[in-house]
């Protein structure tokens, strides 16, 4: 149970960001930040790897332009041949402009669904799940720098907190109290 | 640190403009209706450049954007064309209203009297000759003024420094914003939908904003680039030029929206009067241009300027700026001559030669007005929110 926890705490988030590349400079690593809303620049300071959600989104939307597609061509060309403003073509190419509208947004629903779905998997946010937030109020107006003992031997988490104090830090705890100990 | 514009470049603007001016004789040469209309085109679309770029400023001056400020005066400066553009389109205006040419058919005698569309459909209240010519001279007054006044109290602020002009600023453009949002869109259908007066649609004047304004943007961020590179404006960052960049793609996207909102409401009702204005285009030999044009306005920003990479890359920005313009050409090409010429005229070389002959006056205004003041606001209050832009 010997795991060492720094927590300093911020009230802005331009000084959070700072602290956080004076202590990256420093050489230190910073296990979390965790903040009321996304710190802009935050991810290139901590390195954290660039997000694939961008991929993920393309192939999700392609999915969706084509299952919207395959849809109102059965519908409309298979099913029950439409004549589409007194253009009786029965094809999917030459009445494409009339598939446009629904396919867009049929894409645009399967891409953001999938986004969500695919965030949520991957931060294994699910209904139920216990917070992860060692701090209450960081979904509240507290931005929190947590550094773990473990992640940096040889560095004293004693010395740092006054560091952290210079910086802006209003507090500097080491009393973890994650949501599920409590 | 004050532009001055290198000796060599102000060399080959001049002789772009002087070869430019030579094929625009020469497009009167091959056929003088053909003359007057690449005139048109270039005189309303360069125009319509410097005119959106004043609304860019106006409106970060009503949003209270910030960012903008480190290369405000860019666009101010293409505002400063404005004076020339509008008196080339006057020129055309009144070679219209004067009979000289009949690009705009509805202004002839004889089909005001003989026209059954013209005379039934109500559109004979708008289209009359003399109240047609006072509107022109409203735009452009207009659009002259506000765009002068905005340039004025930019420079005061320079000297004065304080609060004082960015508020009474802020007040002008939001009356310019409003004086804009109806002229904009009436002086599109007075110069460019009555070309094809059997014809309406009421997308159109969105339809040419858009058009316009993702030129200005992209002639902004070609001359942002373009300073950069240059050795100008070191304040500004990448962020910059990602999100004039991400304006660009935007407004590409947005064009498209519109453009395509348009056509396939018409396509989709098939009604005689409204299907012919693209019957026009999509059944003649304008066909290949339209397509070309689609592909270049929306698939090309679609795919080479959705990554973020893209955007920060200034060769790449710079490159993609230069298509996008040329297909925004083609579209001012297929707005202005099926109507104009009322048969199939291919994009000549005579034309884009001409259009760059404009670009080139276009240039070169642009830096005169961009050496007179200094490059960046020196008391713009914002300014230091510009230096600090981080996205």
């Amino acid at each position: 149970m010997s795991k060492a926890t720094l927590l300093a705490k911020f009230t802005d988030p331009d000084e959070c960001l700072h602290a956080c590349e004076h202590l990256v400079k420093k050489g230190i690593k910073v296990r979390e930040v965790y903040s009321p809303f996304p710190v802009h620049g935050i991810d290139g300071v901590l390195s954290v790897p660039k997000t694939r959600i961008s991929t993920a989104a393309f192939f999700y939307g392609a999915t969706g332009t084509t299952l919207a597609l395959l849809m109102m061509w059965y519908m409309n060309v298979q099913d029950w041949p439409m004549d589409i403003g007194g253009k009786p073509s029965f094809s999917l190419l030459t009445n494409l402009p009339a598939f446009v509208p629904v396919g867009f947004e049929i894409t645009v629903l399967i891409a953001a669904h999938g986004m969500i779905a695919t965030f949520f998997f991957a931060t294994r946010l699910f209904p139920g799940m216990p917070a992860k937030n060692p701090e209450p109020r960081s979904t509240n107006d507290l931005f929190v720098v947590e550094i773990v003992g473990d992640d940096n031997p040889g560095t004293s988490l004693n010395d740092l907190k006054s560091d952290l104090m210079n910086h802006g830090a209003i507090e500097c705890s080491d009393d973890v109290l994650r949501y599920e100990d409590q | 640190m004050n532009f001055s514009l290198p000796g060599k470049t102000r060399n080959i603007l001049m002789a772009a403009a002087a070869v430019g001016l030579l094929s625009l004789v020469g497009t009167f040469i091959m056929d003088v209706q053909y003359g007057w209309a690449n005139l048109l085109l270039n005189a309303f679309w360069f125009t319509a450049i410097s005119l959106a770029a004043s609304f860019f400023v106006a409106v970060h001056y009503v949003g209270e954007g910030g960012w903008h400020v480190g290369f405000k005066r860019v666009p101010e400066a293409m505002g400063q064309y404005l004076p020339i553009g509008s008196a080339i389109l006057l020129l055309v205006v009144l070679g219209g209203y004067f009979h000289i040419h009949h690009l705009w058919h509805w202004l002839d005698p004889e089909v005001q009297a003989n026209d059954v569309i013209y005379n039934t459909s109500g559109k004979k209240v708008w289209l009359q000759n003399e109240f047609w010519l006072i509107r022109t001279l409203v735009y452009l007054g207009g659009w002259i003024f506000f765009a002068n006044k905005l340039r004025a109290l930019s420079l005061k602020e320079d000297l004065e420094g304080g609060m004082s002009s960015h508020k009474t600023a802020y007040k002008w453009s939001a009356g310019f914003l409003v004086f804009f949002a109806v002229t904009s869109s009436t002086s599109s259908w007075d110069w460019l939908m009555s070309l094809d007066f059997h014809w309406f649609s009421t997308l159109y004047g969105w339809y040419i904003f858009a058009g316009f304004f993702v030129s200005a943007l992209t002639t902004m961020l070609l001359l942002v680039l373009w300073l950069k590179k240059n050795g100008y404006m070191p304040h500004l960052n990448q962020s910059h030029i990602h999100d004039l960049a991400k304006m660009m793609f935007a407004f590409s996207i947005f064009w498209t929206y519109l453009w395509f909102s348009q056509y396939m409401l018409i396509w989709y009702s098939n009604i005689p009067e409204e299907i012919n204005y693209f019957l026009e285009r999509f059944s003649t030999g304008y066909q290949p241009w339209m397509v070309l044009m689609l592909a270049i306005n929306f698939a090309f920003p679609l795919i080479v300027l959705m990554h973020r990479d893209a955007k920060r890359n200034y060769t790449l920005a710079f490159v993609a700026g230069i298509v996008v313009l040329l297909g925004h050409f083609i579209d001012m090409y297929q707005i202005i001559m099926p109507g104009a010429m009322a048969k199939y005229v291919p994009v000549s070389i005579l034309s884009v030669l001409a259009m760059i002959g404009f670009m080139a006056i276009f240039l070169l205004a642009t830096f005169r007005a961009l050496g007179k003041a200094a490059l960046v606001p020196k008391h713009h209050p914002f300014l230091n929110e510009s230096k600090q832009h981080h996205i």
